[in-house]
């Protein structure tokens, strides 16, 4: 008896796990069935109630040297613009998840977003609010927090539609961008999580990066025909939000402004006539920044201390005012001057953005933030004005740079001439 | 194993009867006592072995006194000159030199100790025996009157080849012999390593046709006086009609017969086991193949290969670590892919997701199925290659693999990722030193292959979950199999994944050798000998 | 019954690390949306009932040598209403195995592999336990003590790997909001750093239970500074309002590592640490539930029960909550409580009557090093 009962037992397990692992089967996606979407663009549809999503997926022979001598054929040659990278496909619907769905009925591959690197939402859109859009990607499980979250003015979906020169496909072309953002810091690195930490603070308002095009159009000889009417994307300035809608722009300045306010800014340059010399420019790159900031309350008036410091490098200059002299001797005025021109930018950049904030009510510096933590009870208690009395505030701000390296020369180029006049 | 799973495995088996005991001739001959007849002995050893042409029968008459008598020996397993110098010369001319009342008074001392000149000599009565030490080679003489025989063992060298490197565990650096299929040889060999006293060998004789001589070595002293006791007993309780080769005992002897990983280590050579019998371990020789068995064995030593021990400690350390990694690799790359591109394609680095779909487009299976069909190939090869003599074998299994490979690429039947997983996964497990585990090792990629392409990475998980705990249970004569992995001790790390100094392994293993932890004086650091006195 | 001996140190480790993988990733959630910016605190809080559960279950381990905890609830209260509180641990050790389980199974059903029902993955991890727990003590340890280093060698790489994206004003600014929303938030984080008490089960089986004192604390604070770095990277990194909304910083947490843009999408690393986690600790403790529930019925092995307990096991766990969200209002209301009264009140509540009544082995007190 006990026999029978123990085989029972075991073919009960044994079918058991059989079924089990056969039915395992069901999440089951073969890697080339997949449609890779690296950048998803979302639009207010004519149609008020609807949203209209392009889905740009790129196709695996995109990268250099996919496939082989198998199957795909598109790619060859180079000379092509990339016609055959990508596939854009849009669709209408009431929310996000429905109009993919519809995409998908036209795709032969299932859709899959665990690539996706970057979110572009149009301007009629972002100005009626972007937090029900963001609903959809901040659930689905798929991609990770770290995607661009980028406005465009006018239609997100032309964005898609342009052909880059360099990494053919837009939405890599964007993730090369990001990485390099920080070559001039123009622009703002709005990552979903970083807009949506700022979107749920207490006070902050979000900001975003701007993403335009620009026609490149026309033909120069031995480039093929479609070149024409092409665009490259370029990413520079910000978008300012109030709460999840979109009020302003900033451009390039402001919102490098806006970036050493937060102590975002990593390196960027400087221009601004040569203090010492003839009416020339210099520029500087700029780097190694740091911020001190105390905000308080005196006689109900916010006062925000804004201490900057950085260090800066020369790197161009038009003029022959240079710090070191002829013999080599360092120049102090010509030092202090530089420093004092470079700071006299930066807080101008700072003071620009805050003009910005000022105007729409917007805190986008995150000042809030920063009297929240040195006066929580305050600030409790005067939560419910925010606005106003960050608009009425007095922003000091104390810029601290110092001037370390001339690149690779210590004076820079004079012929004759110039030299025997300055003497 | 525990009772539960047991009754589990006792469902499957079919029941086997007990009574059939192999033909065994052992109830007729026990009993059978040389008579002092010398032709009813005669006629007795006829009827027993029959008339082979290379079984011998001598008469001779010893010395002076006329005594009859018989010498039977087989040809090709005695020493024929041997015995005619030592035996029949002995028999005929020397005895004449002794008194023959000696003789007969006390006829088998006088015989044997006056007599033979040969070296060894024994006394027996009864038959059974007697014919075991005629098929061993040894001679027999019947002496008329006399109600024992006398067995005198002078065995030819027998035909054996050269001791030579052994093919399947060659090293770069270290000795080049290895075991023959000669038990006495083998033992010489172990012997001319091993010049202590305390090097011990009992022989059993198992197979009640073959009468293999088995013989247990072990280093008295160090061994566990438990673990020998119960390899003997496992020994004896064998019934068989005939042992060929060591296999055979390793299956009846091991802890567990249902288990894919091996808990008994084989080897052929004869460094691998001195130094097995140094850290405590017992070993089993069988007459007839090289392969020694040592037990016990744990899941480390079949990550060992005997060249650790020889080259210096850095390279040997690094070699163990890869030979670990080895060993991940060849159990779960596959199943890691397949997981991977089927299931968590999110995990992959973008470039290369992009990469592994556009070189997966137009392929017509599935990667499980993919990776099934190329492992399979693969695994037919290399036997393949086993078979064919041996400088073909090696070639055609490499560049068969390669060009089958190459092909089926071109065909768009498998995808050039799945290729070089398959290959990079033979590669791995081909450093395994251990050839039976290697085996298993390639046996057991099979099921997580099968988890991982049902369940993705938990499927994988589980899989691994599953080989570890079963592993962790697993016994080898008592030794836990995962002795110095789990539970880590420290002095066990010295000789796991990194090969430490000799000058470091002061004590042997705990698990084999704790009855003389001590092997090796301390302080023995190779020091500069400037800096010792402050010179 | 189990005759298995462990080294003090494996059964402090074996206490430390199982509760981490499940806790890991479900646990800061909690602590950030009660307590916001003052998260990191709770778990410092959280050691304090802590201790006083790693000094009962010594003392009432080394005054009742031998015997695990439902065994001398049993001599302490006399035959009946011992039986029940024994019962009443054996149900606790179960119940919480199920929810594991289902949060484990939730987990890979929804975010890693989405079609595949969510009950796969319970009957086959029920299966794996079973065959698991069936060697014994011994091999649970050893597992254990094997997978140890794997999950703290994780944990620590991916901290490091995301430094970078922590913002330290997150953590600030210090108690804004007093001290009752962190202990609000310390609800759920008490019910998983109290999961020492499975070390009550496990005593009777150390081979020198004398010196577990210290192994014991070292396990106690070891698991609080895990925990600690856990939540505190979450905060770190999300800050205090997205560090409570989402359900499962951890999991976030790890997928925004990107290193070089070749280490990244490492989530492979969730699904070891999780499932890996999550079975280390349901063999605990569905083993202690078996072996609690063999020894109220006073069998002698534990091995006709394991099969139908996992039966019911996997019926509970699979049937018990129909949704994820249903599981957090457990999490947060009745667990805590379920956890305070098995965790902490039932031990203190056996050592102060055993001392009233004089029972028990007289030690000088519990030997720190030995």
């Amino acid at each position: 008896m006990a026999k029978i009962f123990r085989r029972g037992v075991f073919l009960l397990i044994v079918t058991l796990l059989m079924t089990i692992l056969n039915s395992g089967c069901w999440s089951r996606r073969e890697i080339d069935k997949l449609a890779f979407v690296g950048s998803v663009a979302i639009d207010q549809a004519e149609d008020p109630e609807l949203l209209e999503v392009t889905v740009q997926v790129i196709l695996p022979g995109a990268l250099a040297g996919g496939g082989g001598q198998t199957g795909m054929g598109g790619g060859g040659g180079g000379a092509s613009a990339g016609t055959n990278k990508v596939w854009l496909v849009s669709e209408k619907g009431p929310t996000v998840f429905e109009a993919v769905k519809k995409i998908n009925d036209m795709s032969a591959n299932h859709l899959f977003f665990g690539h996706l690197t970057s979110v572009i939402i149009g301007e009629k859109l972002a100005r009626n609010g972007v937090k029900d859009v963001l609903d959809n990607f901040d659930r689905m499980s798929e991609l990770r927090r770290n995607i661009w979250i980028l406005i465009a003015p006018g239609r997100a979906k032309d964005i898609l539609e342009a052909r880059p020169k360099l990494q053919g496909v837009p939405s890599l072309a964007i993730e090369g961008l990001f990485i390099h953002q920080t070559d001039t810091s123009f622009s703002y690195p709005s990552s979903l999580n970083n807009f949506l930490i700022m979107l749920s603070s207490r006070s902050t308002d979000p900001v975003a990066a701007r993403i335009t095009t620009i026609p490149v159009g026309h033909i120069t000889p031995g480039e093929p025909p479609w070149e024409a009417g092409r665009k490259e994307i370029k990413l520079e300035g910000a978008a300012i939000f109030e709460q999840d809608k979109l009020v302003d722009w900033l451009d390039g300045r402001e919102t490098r402004g806006v970036l050493w306010a937060q102590k975002k800014f990593k390196y960027g340059t400087i221009t601004f006539p040569n203090p010492r010399g003839n009416h020339k420019f210099m520029t500087f790159e700029v780097y190694g920044a740091r911020r001190k900031i105390h905000t308080f309350m005196e006689d109900g008036e916010l006062f925000v201390n804004l201490d900057i410091s950085c260090k800066g490098n020369m790197v161009e200059q038009d003029s022959n005012a240079d710090i070191l002299s002829q013999d080599l001797f360092i120049e102090k005025e010509n030092f202090r001057a530089f420093e004092a021109g470079i700071a006299s930018q930066v807080k101008q950049e700072i003071l620009a953005a805050m003009d910005k904030a000022r105007e729409h009510k917007t805190d986008i510096l995150g000042i809030g933030e920063r009297f929240y933590i040195e006066h929580p009870q305050e600030f409790k208690k005067l939560q419910a004005d925010w606005p106003e009395i960050f608009t009425n505030a007095n922003v000091n701000v104390v810029v601290n740079v110092k001037v370390r390296r001339t690149g690779l020369i210590n004076r820079s180029i004079n012929a004759q001439k110039i030299e025997k006049e300055a003497k | 194993m525990s009772k539960l799973f047991k009754s589990f495995k006792n469902i499957s088996r079919k029941p086997y009867r007990r009574e059939a005991q192999p033909p065994d001739q052992k109830q007729d001959k026990d009993f059978i006592l040389v008579t002092n007849n010398l032709e009813q002995n005669r006629l007795a050893l006829k009827s027993f072995l029959g008339d082979s042409p290379d079984i011998i029968f001598r008469d001779v008459r010893i010395g002076k006194s006329g005594l009859q008598a018989l010498v039977v020996y087989i040809n090709g397993l005695a020493d024929t000159d041997s015995i005619a110098d030592n035996v029949l010369k002995s028999l005929i001319s020397e005895a004449r030199n002794i008194d023959p009342v000696d003789l007969k008074q006390s006829t088998i001392d006088t015989i044997k100790e006056h007599v033979l000149t040969i070296s060894e000599v024994r006394e027996t009565e009864s038959f059974q025996k007697l014919l075991n030490y005629l098929l061993s080679g040894d001679t027999v003489i019947f002496i008329q009157g006399l109600e024992a025989a006398i067995t005198v063992s002078a065995r030819s060298g027998s035909v054996h080849r050269n001791v030579s490197e052994p093919v399947t565990e060659a090293v770069i650096r270290g000795p080049r012999e290895g075991f023959i299929e000669n038990l006495r040889l083998n033992n010489a060999l172990l012997r001319q390593r091993i010049k202590s006293p305390k090097l011990r060998f009992e022989e059993l004789t198992i197979g009640s046709i073959t009468q293999t001589e088995v013989c247990i070595a072990y280093l008295d002293g160090l061994a566990d006086k438990k673990l020998i006791g119960e390899v003997k007993e496992r020994l004896a309780r064998i019934k068989i009609d005939g042992i060929l080769e060591s296999g055979y005992l390793e299956e009846f002897i091991q802890d567990a017969p249902f288990s894919p990983f091996p808990t008994i280590q084989t080897t052929e050579r004869p460094d691998v086991v001195a130094a097995a019998l140094l850290e405590g371990r017992v070993v089993v020789l069988t007459d007839g193949t090289p392969m020694a068995l040592i037990v016990p064995a744990t899941f480390v030593q079949f990550l060992q290969s005997a060249e650790d021990y020889y080259q210096t400690f850095i390279f040997a350390s690094f070699i163990r670590m890869l030979r670990f990694i080895s060993f991940f690799i060849a159990l779960f790359m596959p199943s890691l892919y397949i997981a991977v591109t089927t299931y968590h394609q999110e995990m992959l680095p973008s470039a290369l997701a992009l990469s592994f779909a556009a070189a997966r487009q137009g392929i017509p299976f599935p990667a499980f199925v993919e990776a099934l069909i190329m492992e399979v190939a693969f695994e037919i090869l290399r036997e393949a290659g086993l078979r064919l003599p041996r400088p073909v074998g090696q070639a055609v299994s490499i560049v068969g693999a390669l060009v089958i490979g190459e092909a089926a690429v071109r065909a768009n039947i498998v995808s050039p990722a799945m290729v070089i997983i398959v290959s990079a996964t033979a590669i791995a497990s081909f450093t395994i030193p251990g050839f039976v585990f290697g085996l298993s090792v390639r046996l057991l990629r099979f099921p997580i292959m099968a988890l991982s392409a049902s369940l993705g990475f938990f499927g994988l998980m589980m899989g691994g979950f599953i080989l570890f705990v079963h592993m962790a249970s697993l016994r080898s004569f008592g030794v836990p199999y995962l002795a110095s992995i789990a539970p880590a001790n420290w002095p066990g790390q010295k000789d796991i994944f990194i090969r430490a100094p000799w000058w470091t392994m002061i004590r042997r293993p705990l698990d084999t050798g704790h009855q003389d932890p001590v092997r090796a004086g301390k302080g023995q650091k190779p020091e500069n000998p400037q800096n010792k006195s402050g010179r | 019954m189990e005759k298995g001996k462990i080294s003090v140190w494996q059964a402090a480790i074996l206490t430390l690390i199982h509760p981490l993988g499940t806790g890991m990733f479900v646990l800061p959630a909690f602590a950030i949306n009660w307590a916001r910016e003052d998260a990191w605190l709770i778990e410092i809080l959280v050691t304090v009932p802590g201790l006083v559960i790693v000094f009962a279950v010594t003392k009432l381990g080394l005054m009742f040598p031998g015997q695990t905890i439902v065994q001398y609830s049993e001599t302490i209260l006399g035959k009946y209403l011992g039986k029940l509180v024994g019962l009443m641990i054996v149900w606790y050790f179960f119940y919480t195995g199920t929810v594991i389980i289902f949060e484990m199974a939730s987990f890979l059903s929804a975010i890693v592999m989405p079609e595949t029902r969510a009950v796969v993955f319970i009957v086959f991890t029920g299966i794996v336990i079973v065959y698991t727990v069936n060697y014994g003590l011994e091999v649970i340890a050893r597992l254990t003590v094997w997978f140890f280093p794997i999950i703290t060698f994780s944990f620590v790489v991916i901290i490091f790997l995301i430094v970078k994206e922590m913002n330290l004003d997150h953590l600030r600014p210090f108690l804004a909001n007093g001290l009752k929303p962190v202990l609000m938030g310390s609800l759920a984080p008490y019910a998983w750093r109290g999961t020492i008490i499975v070390m009550a089960m496990l005593i009777p089986y150390v081979n020198q239970p004398q010196k577990i004192m210290v192994p014991y604390l070292f396990a106690l604070l070891g698991l609080g500074l895990l925990f600690e770095l856990n939540t505190m990277s979450d905060l770190a990194v999300f800050g205090p309002f997205e560090g409570g909304r989402i359900s499962l910083p951890t999991v976030h947490l790890v997928k925004l590592v990107n290193v070089a843009d070749f280490i990244q999408h490492i989530e492979s690393v969730l699904v070891l640490i999780w499932v890996g986690g999550v079975y280390i600790m349901s063999n605990l403790w569905f083993y202690s539930s078996a072996l609690g529930l063999a020894q109220v019925l006073k069998l002698k092995t534990t091995r006709p029960l394991l099969l139908p307990m996992m039966v019911v096991y996997i019926a509970i766990a699979y049937t018990n909550y129909s949704n994820y969200p249903e599981f957090v209002d457990w999490a947060q209301r009745p667990w805590p409580l379920f956890a305070l009264l098995h965790q902490l009140l039932i031990p203190v509540f056996l050592l102060i009557i055993a001392l009233i009544r004089g029972q028990g082995v007289r030690q000088a007190g519990p030997q720190g090093k030995g």
